[in-house]
């Protein structure tokens, strides 16, 4: 929550220099915060300026040719860049919608589950997905699909179909495909934030809410909901921010060439075009256009979110 | 007089001095330097991977070259990207001195930047060398006749193929040992072991046909007479195999084969893993690719796994060739190499370097690098025991030793256990000559000798005989390419890979015409006359330089 | 385990709790399932696993895949180091982002904003690979233990997280800590951080898991293998040259493919880098799993 601090002051000291003196104890702590962050952080942000030269390692930056927008143009103005942008957009599309909310669903199911031990080790089962490669889990989701596996089997078993089908050469289910797995790896790893949040609710009002008559759906909409509210948005800002970056190693593993026009994103054509190739320069320029983008789009949705609620990023 | 005495014990002195300081020569034949000299190199080999019989073998022979050569290894390897890793010591200026293995375009930025030494002056007396290139070391001069890089691996050996069809031999003999000669053939051959064993022991359905790589079309394009995927014209210009009739016949012949509906569905989507398996599960009947696919992934897990394997069960290689072709350019070798040495301006001692170079392409040289250390070296399995792999006497005769000898032939050789022997990590052997010694037996793997002592192989050879071919001109990459050029190339296979597999599995003539058709669409927007432009000025460019 | 007496039972209430329980239980066996199959590969014999069709035991026992796993002399070394970087990683990370969280959530505090901006900027803005490893060599972070911590101890994500909860903290404790003469730091240690435990206890396995499964940086920055962690010797054991699309002679491809099968071994160093985490886990689970729930089931 941002409350401004007051700006009341009689004399016409800056409020800054007067916070200076009255919070000097924050900042002071912030002083080695402010030295981290400019030397780990913004000091090796130079390598931004790779984007705009042809730039060949062992050169410095300084020292190979300008090249000013070409990268950039290059890229956003070649053939594949709309089929690309259309890619990531669906499919970060279909995450941030989607596949945000089923972690926070998970955490309301699993704070329904009466028995504690139950509710622990449900809890725990639910990460171990995340601490499976992409490469391992790609391959079982690869055998899993196979015109000749397991799930042809059981749909032709059971006469669902007449034949097998496919499903790992049908574009148009791509983006499906990937945004269900991709919340199988991360539902119950991502739903940790969230059940962190709903325990820090007061049981009080959980008993004031019940007095007042409400039941457990209400409770949980009226009560825990509102507290994860600000976590939610949090996530979802930062989330948006990230609207451009729609996987990488699912793709190389579940996609296929017959399935590229579905999947090729824009992480992936650049590394084949540019990291592959030993072209800093591409993969820079990318990089950049993308973050300017996500920050920008950051931006809006905190200026939104702050003046639609309380809650914003800063 | 006095001074005369003088001078007469001076000289004495010196001449004393000059034979102690003479290097004495060990039985490799390797003159033992006073001081130790420093290999440092990077080996530009990503994701390098070490079981501990490996790491034990690597520090003992680390130790064995130091003791018996006077000779240093300092090796950096990396765990993740080799090109990446190099790039950074590149940008930090922390690179050593050598560096093993480098692709062509991080050489490039080496050489550029005058990063790497002029090796030119000191050629001439690499003996091992020049014997072994003859007088293909001009191919990597430049312009001035400057040499700054050597290949990290050259020359081939000719009768070893790298791609070919296969079948199972058991189930050839069933059908009764049809020639295969045309692709028509290998067809009905297949498509016959299918009516007799449609579906495998469990009860599983069984393809005629599986692939990997989205088919591989470059290469197998090669029965039918294209090399590598291009069609050499009359005029030394090249045509992309998309482009040529002979790729669509190609095309239309698997497109055929399709139809039928035998082949396995998903053969463009296969990765090498997947087609692994279902070959191990005996599910595919025939397939096109390496050369060993049908080793790895048949005999080598049945008769490990399988009870009741006999000798027979096995692929065997075919080579067939189709019939307007002129020869079947399956296996084109490229001798002059594709990945780089570079000594770069850190090494202080490039002649020291060069002269051990020079050594590990002697014949001894070779077998100590590749082979590993002679004589009896502690099992790791079993550690009270010795193997060996080759036989060193003190005279400098050397021998490979008989039952490392039968147990490859009879390929019952270990494979998880070489590592003990110090080699087969590949890190020592900075350049490697990939030929036949002069003996016109020996070469540096082990299991490519003594082929006529091997029946499998025989029939390999036999059968591959008319399919390999040199192909230094048009593969080696003598001028560089440029980003447009690979930009194009990157486009091209992008295109083709979408494209190709449509054409394949389309599902009627019509289909098949206009899939092709956007095939050809596809790789003419990815820019494919940039890319047949670089390739075919490098093709007569070659053929130019390999002309002097 | 309280019982939610408050909480009439309803029939829809025990509806909802039967689907849910389905629900769940399917979910488990999605969630459970493969990483039991990594079980099973763990412990068959690597090349029977080339024939596929391994589901739910074993089909040739074997423990040579975890020998060849712990044999390696390496391994405790590696053990103990990534032992030690989770620990050191994990507390300085949690103590610096909930201190700052804890500061770009003081109200009263002019800078909030700026030092909000400052980190947020770092979340999307970053120089890349080269400068980073450029930097780390000039800070002689080369074969240091620090590399692993130092550059760790901040980051926007979790000082976000940390601050959306520490905002939830009622002002009023802070106002009669401020009053009662409490400096900032008092005040963070005694108030904040066992406020926010819960919150702190998520970040601690986010940063924690983290710290336990690097191993890119481990490979740019350990290189005389002083400070290598099990991840990476375990990334080592596993690595076989997969196929690389530049090795065009056959003959070479067939020698990298030759040795030790990868897929049980990959199978059982996953196993062995999951199994820690699991057992270590609980431990931070309690601080947000627990309490209350709407059910009114006995626990």
């Amino acid at each position: 929550m941002t409350v401004n601090a007051p700006a009341q002051t009689k004399r016409k000291k800056h409020p800054f220099l007067r916070s200076l003196r009255q919070q000097r104890e924050l900042w002071l702590l912030c002083i080695p915060i402010i030295v981290w962050v400019a030397i780990f952080c913004y000091y090796p942000m130079y390598g931004l300026l790779m984007a705009f030269v042809n730039y060949t390692p062992g050169k410095e930056i300084w020292q190979c040719d300008f090249v000013g927008l070409k990268y950039f143009s290059k890229f956003v103005l070649g053939k594949e860049f709309p089929r690309l942008l259309r890619n990531t957009l669906a499919m970060s599309g279909l995450g941030m919608t989607i596949g945000f909310v089923c972690p926070i669903f998970f955490a309301f199911m699993l704070n329904e589950l009466g028995n504690l031990k139950v509710k622990k080790v449900v809890q725990t089962a639910s990460y171990l997905p995340h601490f499976i490669s992409w490469v391992v889990a790609g391959a079982m989701v690869t055998q899993l699909l196979a015109t000749d596996g397991i799930v042809n089997d059981f749909l032709m078993n059971a006469g669902l179909i007449d034949a097998r089908v496919s499903f790992l050469q049908k574009g148009e289910w791509y983006w499906g495909l990937y945004t269900v797995v991709n919340i199988w790896k991360g539902l119950g790893w991502s739903s940790i934030i969230y059940l962190s949040a709903m325990s820090g609710v007061d049981e009080e009002l959980y008993q004031a809410g019940s007095i007042d008559g409400l039941g457990r759906l209400g409770l949980a909409v009226h009560i825990t909901l509102p507290t994860i509210v600000p976590t939610i948005v949090l996530l979802w800002i930062m989330g948006v921010g990230n609207i451009l970056s729609a996987g990488f190693d699912q793709h190389l593993i579940i996609g296929n060439s017959l399935t590229q026009k579905y999947w090729d994103v824009i992480d992936t054509y650049s590394y084949r075009y540019g990291v592959q190739e030993g072209y800093y320069s591409m993969g820079t320029a990318v990089s950049l256009m993308k973050s300017l983008v996500g920050f920008v789009l950051v931006l809006i949705t905190n200026a939104i979110a702050r003046k639609a609620s309380d809650v914003a990023l800063f | 007089m006095f001074k005369k005495t003088l001078a007469l014990i001076m000289a004495l002195a010196l001449c004393l001095g000059c034979v102690s300081a003479m290097a004495e020569t060990n039985a490799f034949g390797w003159d033992v330097p006073e001081e130790t000299l420093k290999i440092s190199l990077f080996f530009n080999s990503g994701e390098f991977s070490t079981g501990e019989e490996q790491e034990v073998g690597m520090a003992a022979m680390h130790d064995y070259i130091l003791e018996h050569f006077n000779v240093e290894y300092d090796i950096m390897t990396t765990d993740g990207d080799a090109d990446e890793q190099l790039n950074l010591l590149l940008a930090s200026n922390t690179y050593p001195d050598i560096i093993v293995g480098a692709s062509t375009i991080n050489r490039q930025k080496f050489v550029d930047q005058g990063r790497a030494q002029d090796l030119t002056d000191y050629l001439p007396a690499m003996e091992n060398l020049n014997h072994r290139m003859g007088d293909m070391i001009g191919l990597y001069a430049d312009e001035n006749g400057r040499t700054y890089y050597l290949p990290q691996y050259f020359s081939n050996l000719m009768d070893l193929p790298d791609y070919s069809a296969h079948i199972r031999y058991d189930e050839w003999q069933e059908i009764g040992s049809p020639a295969i000669e045309t692709p028509e053939d290998y067809f009905n051959a297949l498509n016959a072991v299918y009516e007799l064993h449609p579906t495998t022991a469990a009860g599983e359905q069984r393809y005629t046909l599986g692939m990997y790589s989205q088919g591989l079309p470059e290469y197998i394009s090669g029965y039918w007479g294209l090399q590598r995927g291009w069609k050499v014209n009359d005029d030394d210009t090249l045509t992309y195999w998309t482009h040529t009739d002979e790729g669509k016949k190609m095309a239309k012949y698997f497109n055929d084969w399709w139809r039928t509906g035998t082949m396995d569905p998903d053969s463009f989507t296969n990765t090498w893993n997947d087609l692994r398996t279902k070959i191990s599960q005996e599910r595919v009947i025939g397939m096109i690719g390496g050369w060993w696919i049908g080793y790895n992934a048949g005999h080598e897990i049945w008769s490990l796994t399988d009870e009741d394997w006999y000798e027979e069960k096995r692929f065997i290689q075919v080579g067939f060739k189709d019939e307007d072709a002129e020869n079947a350019y399956v296996t084109l070798k490229n001798n002059a190499g594709g990945s780089w040495i570079i000594v770069t301006d850190k090494c202080e001692n490039v002649e020291g370097v060069l002269s051990w170079i020079d050594f590990i392409l002697s014949d001894k040289g070779i077998a100590l690098v590749n082979w590993g250390m002679p004589n009896e070296v502690k099992s790791y399995k079993n550690p009270d025991e010795t193997v060996c792999i080759w036989e060193l006497n003190e005279d400098g005769t050397w021998k490979f030793n008989d039952t490392a000898k039968q147990q490859l032939v009879t390929e019952t050789w270990d494979y998880n256990e070489e590592g003990v022997f110090g080699a087969n990590t590949g890190v020592y052997a900075i350049m490697q000559y990939q030929g036949r010694f002069d003996d016109g037996v020996h070469c540096l793997w082990g299991n490519q000798m003594w082929y006529s002592e091997n029946k499998w192989k025989g029939i390999m050879f036999e059968n591959m005989d008319g399919t390999i071919f040199d192909g230094t001109a048009l593969l080696f990459e003598s001028l560089t390419m440029d980003e447009d050029v690979t930009f194009a190339k990157t486009a091209v296979t992008d295109a083709w890979k979408q494209y190709y597999p449509q054409a394949v599995m389309a599902d009627s003539d019509e289909a098949f015409e206009a899939a092709w058709a956007a095939l050809q669409e596809a790789v003419e927007d990815a820019g494919i006359d940039v890319y047949a432009a670089y390739r075919t000025e490098n093709y007569q460019y070659n053929l130019k330089l390999m002309a002097d | 385990m309280r019982k939610a007496f408050y909480i009439k039972q309803t029939p829809a209430g025990r509806a909802f709790d039967a689907v849910n329980a389905v629900v769940i239980a399917l979910l488990m066996f999605l969630m459970i399932y493969p990483f039991w199959n990594m079980m099973v590969l763990s412990f068959n014999d690597g090349t029977d696993a080339l024939l596929g069709r391994l589901y739910f035991w074993p089909r040739m026992w074997t423990l040579s895949n975890y020998e060849y796993v712990f044999k390696n002399s390496k391994l405790l070394h590696g053990a103990l180091i990534s032992v030690l970087r989770v620990t050191v990683g994990t507390t300085s990370g949690v103590v610096c982002n909930a201190l700052l969280g804890y500061i770009v959530s003081c109200r009263h505090f002019y800078g909030r904003r700026f030092m909000r901006l400052l980190f947020i900027v770092t979340m999307y803005f970053g120089g890349g690979l080269i400068p980073t490893y450029l930097l780390m060599l000039r800070l002689g972070f080369m074969n240091s233990f620090w590399v692993y911590i130092i550059p760790g101890l901040f980051s926007c994500y979790y000082m976000l997280l940390a601050s959306s909860y520490i905002q939830n903290i009622p002002d009023a404790l802070f106002e009669s800590a401020r009053i009662d003469g409490a400096s900032e730091l008092k005040t963070f240690v005694r108030i904040v951080l066992p406020l926010a435990m819960p919150m702190l206890a998520c970040i601690a396995v986010y940063i924690g898991v983290g710290h336990w499964n690097s191993w890119f940086d481990v490979s740019l920055y350990s290189k005389n293998g002083t400070w290598d962690t099990l991840q990476i010797i375990l990334y080592r054991l596993l690595n076989q040259a997969n196929a690389k699309a530049d090795i065009t002679n056959q003959q070479q491809l067939y020698q990298s493919m030759r040795t030790i099968q990868p897929e049980t071994v990959r199978a059982a160093t996953t196993v062995v880098v999951v199994v820690p985490i699991v057992f270590i886990y609980p431990f931070f689970q309690r601080y947000f799993v627990g309490g209350i729930t709407l059910g009114a089931v006995k626990g």
